[in-house]
């Protein structure tokens, strides 16, 4: 009763300024969502393009080649250049993909090597680049080295293009299209484009929303309301409770102006799915959030809310920079990629969109950021309440 | 927060409560049903903190507070929710008691017609003014039905008018068995209302 008391209280305070920032996001979301390409695949079909690769490096191609592929799909094929460019004019591999003989010398020695990409019309370069960075990464893991990912995520071919693209690693992408109009059954599970809209529109109604209540707690702590509460027995969990609920009912709302902009625009995503994502996701970054409504540390120069406002801002660009959000992720322990909003905004989204369940949402890294917050909060509410 | 035996509804034993140093000397005093004691001293003496530590916003550093019965708290700062509207902020604290519809709109409407706010409950918060929210504040003291009224400086923003309306509200509740602790800095605002001053930080207790 206690909670929903508070949760009403908030609901009704909020009540005039709700409708406001609601519209605000669906509109900054919207604006966002029609900078998607026309025309998207949208989802459900199972993923598959058969490929056939070569390498000029015997070992590569005898050892590592087939391990490397296997990840990607089931119809390759491990022949010389001349079958394989044969196999890709007649159609009967969509790609072919062929591994410099100084590709593992370049990445070890940091020197230079091109890795040759040839499709059919049909294929979207995304699919392409897929295939270049799962490969690379498999062989990567295999010979213990880590690759960036290129900067050619999206490309699309037509007629002759050549799309050229380097890594740190002075590891080259030479894409190039052949004239065919052949088609490909299906291309792929989920679009890179839908993924990283859906994922990056979650991610800031989520934040937006947690920033905004954080700043409306501490506003609440610092004109009394807090120690109102207290009076009446109400303590820390009530009104972390209510907050949180609060928090993870207007994300999912968010989340349902997000699915309905997202078909709109012709992108397929699930509301159920999408609406989960956005509840765990403010369970995860609230709390963060929270732990500066009360318990930052005091100042004369700057309000309760602005002090908020401060806290919210840099402890998420430190999540985002811990996960590695600014620099590549070959350089970093993968297990702390769990603790960026931003990834898991990502891995949550292609769930949304149809993929597969997120595996490394389980990570304990994803939870421990939220739950050393909550414990933060709880020692600081009675600090901040004398 | 322990019951007391016997009849006291409030009972403080060798209260202390340090900021840096203690705040005031170890406090013991009780109060029966229908009494009322007022608290004076410097500012920074710890009054405030006290009715915190009776009202269970703080935990004494040493000493017992036992109380009977609910509590209801009239702060110097209301922390009101500012865009609420008078009526939904009394509605809160119905909630907060555990009672629900036509219940807790009697006793919204029945709190609101003894602290004389029921002209302004459409307003919201914001809109009232000092006069005005401290009426407030004390309607939403009063929902609970409290047993124990702790009023922090709830006459500095009354005019002379308001006062006495405050005051005759006051008696009425003591004499229906509430008892009262009250902090002021004018020791006007205790006649009629208190038996006892409570000086602090001696902790010192003189009649009226």
């Amino acid at each position: 009763m206690k909670i929903l008391s508070v949760f009403a209280a908030d609901l009704r305070a909020s009540a005039r300024t709700l409708p406001l920032i609601i519209a605000a996001l669906a509109f900054s979301t919207a604006i966002f969502l029609t900078g998607l390409p026309p025309g998207l695949v949208t989802l459900g079909e199972p993923f598959s393009v058969s490929i056939a690769a070569s390498s000029g490096d015997e070992r590569l191609r005898a050892e590592y080649l087939s391990a490397a592929l296997r990840d990607f799909t089931e119809d390759f094929y491990i022949v010389d250049r001349e079958e394989g460019e044969r196999l890709l004019e007649t159609g009967q591999v969509d790609v072919y993909v062929e591994f410099p003989a100084n590709l593992v010398d370049a990445m070890v020695s940091r020197g230079e090597a091109e890795v040759l990409v040839k499709s059919n019309n049909a294929v979207l370069g995304g699919v392409s680049y897929n295939l270049a960075v799962e490969a690379a990464n498999v062989i990567n893991r295999l010979q213990n080295i880590s690759l960036a990912y290129y900067d050619a995520a999206g490309a699309f071919f037509s007629g002759d293009e050549l799309y050229r693209s380097s890594s740190e690693f002075d590891i080259s992408l030479a894409l190039e299209a052949l004239t065919r109009s052949q088609r490909l059954n299906v291309i792929r599970s989920v679009p890179q484009y839908d993924i990283q809209a859906v994922s990056l529109a979650l991610f800031l109604c989520v934040s937006v929303t947690a920033v905004f209540f954080a700043v409306s707690a501490a506003r609440q702590f610092s004109r009394g309301y807090m120690r109102r509460l207290a009076a009446r027995r109400i303590g820390f969990f009530h009104v972390w409770a209510a907050k949180t609920l609060f928090a993870v009912v207007i994300s999912v709302i968010l989340s349902l102006a997000v699915s309905v902009c997202g078909g709109l625009l012709g992108v397929s995503v699930s509301f159920g799915r999408l609406a989960l994502s956005a509840a765990v996701m403010a369970l995860l970054i609230y709390p963060v959030c929270m732990v500066f409504s009360g318990a930052a540390p005091k100042s004369a120069s700057m309000s309760a809310p602005a002090r908020a406002l401060l806290g919210c801002c840099a402890v998420l660009l430190l999540m985002l920079f811990a996960g590695g959000g600014f620099y590549p992720v070959y350089v970093m322990d993968y297990s702390f990629r769990a603790c960026n909003p931003a990834w898991l905004a990502h891995l949550l989204s292609e769930w949304a969109l149809g993929g597969a369940v997120p595996g490394e949402a389980a990570l304990p890294a994803f939870f421990m950021p939220a739950a050393a917050c909550t414990a933060i909060s709880a020692v600081g509410w009675r600090k901040a309440l004398c | 927060m322990e019951p007391v035996k016997g009849g006291s509804l409030l009972e403080a034993r060798d209260l202390v409560k340090n900021h840096r140093e203690p705040l005031f000397r170890p406090l013991t005093f009780s109060l029966a049903p229908g009494e009322g004691v007022g608290i004076v001293g410097p500012n920074g003496c710890g009054k405030t903190t006290l009715l915190d530590i009776i009202a269970g916003i703080q935990k004494p550093d040493s000493g017992t507070v036992k109380l009977s019965g609910e509590v209801g708290y009239c702060m110097q700062n209301d922390g009101f929710m500012t865009s609420m509207t008078c009526r939904d902020t009394l509605l809160m604290e119905a909630a907060i008691c555990g009672l629900r519809g036509k219940t807790a709109s009697a006793r919204v409407r029945l709190c609101a017609e003894i602290c004389g706010v029921t002209s302004y409950m459409r307003k919201r918060v914001y809109q009232c003014s000092a006069g005005m929210r401290t009426r407030l504040s004390l309607a939403a003291a009063l929902i609970p039905g409290p047993d124990v009224l702790l009023l922090d400086e709830t006459f500095s923003a009354l005019d002379q008018t308001s006062r006495g309306d405050v005051k005759r509200l006051l008696l009425e509740e003591t004499r229906k068995g509430a008892c009262l602790l009250l902090v002021s800095h004018n020791k006007d605002d205790f006649s009629g209302l208190c038996a006892r001053l409570l000086r602090l930080p001696e902790s010192e207790a003189e009649p009226l």
